[in-house]
């Protein structure tokens, strides 16, 4: 018998004058020991099952149908008390942002107890002593300390770690993982990916693992569950999904995601449009109207499930595999100038600590970029990747001139040198623009699109109203948006409509260059898609040159001509794309590739435990010598003592790495060692 | 700690900073000759006399050295003389005006303010529990009753319906009250129930609507946060969710509103002062303010300023304790 079982659940969000099924006729099982996947865009539905198997769901959610039988036992039908008694003991959840999920006044030591104290009635001694337990467990480094720690002084990884021991501390027999990795860097959700697994191997607990990373799914479970607006889309193994799926959903999904090895096409394939709105009533095949092989049959009638229990699919036309990767037209080279737009000097900023106390003046500094100097060159597409504090977006903010650099220069070409204040400020707009990490935050709701895009023109003095607002359709039509646009408000648009939004804004002064701060990292992969290849469209329309800030590997490795990688204020290899990602030349940026979670299985499996080990120190004191040497697997002594220049891989075009013991080898090493001495 | 002298050391510059401003307004408007005359009045007067007490009064010394003069008094707890209440034969000090008002107001205002936190905390708790259930609807609408009737509406009714109609409590604060000294008044108004009730039970009636207000509000964005849910999933009973999770982080706001109507002291409470007539700072600042009687005036926007900037640090060293971002310092 397996260990849970739901069977055909129906799960309704009540909303003022309608309902919303989330979830609907949903059946699958999870063994003991076994790791499902549960995966989907946002607002399929996923993380609802999860808390309707623990009856978490918000005041105004219900499960309306179905059953969930654990153990033998319809959760649905069990009282709240005895439904507490499985939540947290049998069943724990693993939640989704653990910057928010732990009790911001209460002591670590003490929340992980807490499961222990309520359902063993363990007293406080011995609540400790199993909290030091499982924190040795989940490998948390110095327990003992954490212990009597609040959250706010943790790092997002060891938060996370903190809350999977809280999840063990009963030794339940499922745990409900619901996107546990998503606020984690790539190497911290490696790490973090990998003690769920050791667990789960080690103590037998079933996962069920709810996420919208094709790549998290592929080498941590045993089967996956697709689902697609509230209904199961297809079931197979985790092998069957990635090579044999039958589901047109699947493949689009799987084929959206850039992937760091393949060559890279000219265009993503993006699903068209967006999920159906669920408060209304559906007729057919959801995914009909984003589907390309949808026919007249799948606009009428709902698909069954086909197949047998291996591997089921709600689909009249199923495909057979992945999409064929035909006809791959290797990224023309496009005509790139060599004349540099943008030339970064020694570019350094700090920003003071909080001063401590009124007689205590020696003001501390945090080093968020330290010493960075590099060019952008016309119609060029500049990466920086990085882990979150390594100082990328604040380059970004400098470049833009919403920070100001305490040393270094920032130059445009072209520009007059002379202008001072405003006016150079107002110049500047001209050459370059950004476009934010948040769509949600970063477009003032109380504005109507067109003010919002035409704002920038209005800055410049630039035409009429009659003259901006035919500016603002022009704009809408490059970005892909409908020109009654202009008269709504932000909050009508969906993530990846705001983003266009935010592109056309950034455009509406015809900038040479457009800093985009993680513009995708919010949105699904099928919308990622969607504005990944606007902004390849509008680059080759406008000439633009980008500097693409982003924390995903893969997605800078699909977008970017050249790319830096940036490490706690330290830029540690610049180099062209596809020779930084097939041959990395410095230690850091092989873990970091190491650690991107790839959606195929065999290779998933194949890269476990081979990522970047540890934390980023802090940028306040940072090592000295080489920043990256406390977590460089070949750090030796020099790398305390001298900071590595950046110095040109042999056989690169325009690669250079700054490491004293590099993974290619590298021209003249050491030929002007006075100049390390900073 | 170290932290707490820090505040100090700034709250003392901003009580300069009000006493500059206190002084040198009305200085600048009176001049001596005037403030003279309205002490010694016109009757066998000479200007020699006018000019004799300028002299003692220190008045024909230039400004800032007066300002200085009475910064230095004021630190030793000498505020002065009332020019309004002083006359050729004898001075009435700023201290005999006050006369203690402040440390009855303090009683008046702030035992039944702690009582209606008291009982806020548990209500706006309840109410976000079962939000918009009956009960919730039922306290939503006595709370705004109270909250928006008038003052002097709420006092009158008292005092008619409770002390003429009920025979509970009576109606005044007995005048002699106002000759009892400080240190004796607790034990005077122990003695005396029946005469504090009333005012004590109308400030408690018009400040527990507002805290809450103010703590359901906080309690309901403490219930959907993500680690109040954490609890739920480790199988937390809601009481314990309640006391453990929900408590605490819903009542640090609150305290910084608590600090914050400690000035609410002086003037406040000025209708129940007035209706129940409870010899307080509030009636006391009305009449100085009608009179000119401005060097009273002076101390009592002191005394507010004092207690503004202790409302204050209380408030944030209360947060430091209940809140350990607060404390240890959340870098984030």
């Amino acid at each position: 018998m397996s260990l849970l079982k739901i069977a055909d659940l129906q799960t309704t969000y009540a909303l003022r004058r309608s309902a919303v099924v989330a979830v609907d006729a949903v059946s699958f099982e999870i063994d003991a020991g076994e790791c499902v996947g549960v995966v989907g865009e946002s607002g399929c539905g996923k993380s609802t099952i999860g808390m309707s198997i623990l009856r978490l769901l918000a005041s105004n959610g219900h499960v309306t149908g179905g059953e969930v039988l654990f153990d033998g036992t319809d959760l649905t039908k069990l009282s709240e008390r005895a439904m507490r008694k499985v939540r947290g003991n049998s069943i724990a959840l693993i939640p989704q942002d653990p910057m928010t999920s732990l009790n911001p006044v209460t002591r670590i030591g003490t929340q992980i107890a807490e499961g222990l104290r309520i359902h063993r009635g363990a007293s406080r001694s011995e609540g400790r002593k199993r909290a030091l337990e499982v924190l040795k467990m989940v490998e948390m480094p110095n327990p003992e300390e954490r212990l009597e720690q609040y959250p706010f002084e943790l790092s997002g990884g060891l938060r996370q770690r903190a809350i999977i021991a809280m999840a063990l501390v009963c030794e339940p027999k499922l745990l409900i993982a619901d996107e546990p990795t998503p606020a984690l860097d790539v190497t911290i959700q490696a790490q973090i990916l990998d003690v769920l697994d050791s667990l789960r191997e080690n103590f037998g607990m079933a996962t069920m693992l709810i996420t919208h990373d094709m790549g998290v799914i592929a080498g941590r479970t045993d089967r996956v569950v697709v689902m697609y607006a509230g209904k199961k889309a297809e079931v197979a193994s985790t092998v069957e999904i990635f090579e044999h799926m039958r589901h047109p959903y699947t493949q689009a999904l799987l084929s959206s995601v850039p992937k760091l090895d393949t060559i890279v096409a000219d265009r993503l394939a993006s699903i068209p449009g967006l999920p159906p709105d669920l408060s209304g009533e559906i007729v057919g095949c959801r995914f009909a109207p984003r589907c390309v092989y949808a026919t007249d049959e799948c606009r009428q009638d709902e698909p069954p499930l086909f197949g047998g229990d291996e591997h089921l699919f709600a689909c009249f036309h199923p495909v057979d595999g992945p999409l064929a990767t035909a006809p791959v037209t290797v990224k023309t080279t496009r005509e790139q100038s060599t004349q540099p737009l943008l030339t970064v000097t020694d570019l350094v900023k700090e920003f003071p600590v909080r001063a401590t106390g009124l007689l205590n003046r020696n003001r501390r500094v945090v080093s968020a970029v330290a010493g960075i100097s590099f060019e952008v060159h016309e119609g060029e597409t500049f990466g920086l990747v990085g882990e979150s504090g390594c100082g990328k977006t604040t380059i970004g903010r400098l470049i833009v001139g919403l920070e100001e650099p305490t040393a270094g220069t920032i130059e445009f070409a072209g520009r007059d040198p002379g202008l001072k204040g405003q006016r150079a400020r107002v110049a500047d707009a001209l050459f370059r623009q950004i476009v934010f990490q948040d769509p949600y935050a970063s477009l003032n709701p109380r504005k109507r699109v067109s003010d919002i895009i035409a704002e920038p023109l209005e800055i410049q003095r630039d035409g009429d109203g009659r003259s901006r607002l035919a500016k603002v359709f022009e704009l809408l039509d490059e970005v892909g948006l409908p020109r009654d646009a202009a008269d709504r408000y932000p909050h009508e648009f969906s993530g990846g409509q705001r983003q266009r939004i935010g592109f056309a804004r950034a455009l509406a002064v015809r900038p040479k260059m457009v800093i985009a701060d993680e513009p995708v990292s919010a949105l699904d992969v099928s919308i990622q898609a969607q504005i990944l290849n606007l902004m390849q469209d509008l680059r080759d329309e406008h000439g633009l040159s980008y500097i693409f800030i982003s924390h995903d590997l893969a997605v800078v490795r699909y977008i970017a001509d050249r790319i830096g990688v940036m490490y706690l204020g330290h830029l540690v290899e610049i180099g062209p794309a596809t020779e930084v990602f097939s041959e990395p030349a410095h230690h850091y940026t092989q873990g970091l590739l190491d650690a991107v979670p790839v959606p195929d299985v065999e290779q998933s499996i194949a890269r476990r435990g081979m990522q970047v080990r540890g934390e980023l120190p802090s940028p306040v004191n940072p090592p000295s010598g080489c920043r990256f040497r406390t977590r460089c697997p070949a750090a030796q002594e020099l790398c305390a003592k001298e900071q590595p220049l950046l110095t040109p891989v042999e056989g690169g075009h325009g690669h250079v790495v700054a490491c004293h013991f590099p993974l290619r080898s590298t021209v003249s090493i050491g030929t002007d060692r006075s100049e390390v001495s900073t | 700690m170290r932290y707490v002298l820090r505040r100090l050391f700034q709250g003392i510059f901003i009580l300069i900073g009000v006493a500059a401003i206190t002084f040198f307004l009305p200085s600048l408007y009176y001049s001596p000759q005037f403030l003279a005359v309205s002490v010694l009045g016109f009757i066998h007067v000479h200007q020699s006399d006018y000019n004799a007490w300028i002299h003692l009064q220190g008045l024909d010394k230039p400004i800032v050295v007066q300002f200085w003069n009475w910064l230095f008094a004021v630190a030793h707890g000498n505020f002065g003389i009332s020019y309004i209440h002083s006359s050729r034969f004898h001075t009435v000090t700023v201290n005999q005006v006050l006369n203690g008002s402040l440390w009855r107001s303090v009683w008046l205002v702030g035992i039944p303010t702690i009582v209606s936190i008291l009982l806020a905390i548990p209500i706006g708790l309840t109410q976000a529990m079962r939000r918009n259930k009956v009960y919730d609807h039922a306290m939503t609408t006595g709370v705004y009753v109270l909250y928006s009737t008038p003052a002097v509406l709420v006092c009158i009714l008292m005092a008619y319906y409770f002390a003429i109609v009920l025979h509970f409590g009576q109606p005044t604060v007995d005048p002699t009250a106002q000759g009892i000294s400080p240190g004796n008044f607790p034990s005077y108004m122990l003695h005396n129930p029946s005469q504090f009730i009333l005012p004590f039970l109308a400030i408690m009636i018009l400040s527990i609507g507002g805290f809450t207000r103010y703590m359901r509000g906080s309690a309901l964005d403490t219930l959907v946060q993500d680690y109040v849910r954490t609890a739920k999933a480790k199988g937390a009973s809601p009481t314990r969710v309640l006391f453990r999770h929900v408590f605490r982080p819903s009542v640090i706001p609150l305290l910084t509103i608590i600090g914050l109507t400690i000035p609410a002291i002086i003037g406040g409470a000025l209708i129940v002062e007035d209706v129940f007539n409870f010899p307080g700072m509030g009636v006391l600042t009305v009449t100085a303010v009608e009179r000119d009687d401005f060097k009273v005036v002076m101390a009592i926007t002191l005394f507010t300023a004092v207690l503004t900037v202790l409302g204050n640090l209380a408030a944030d060293v209360l947060t430091a304790i209940a809140d350990p971002r607060v404390r240890l310092g959340d870098k984030r």
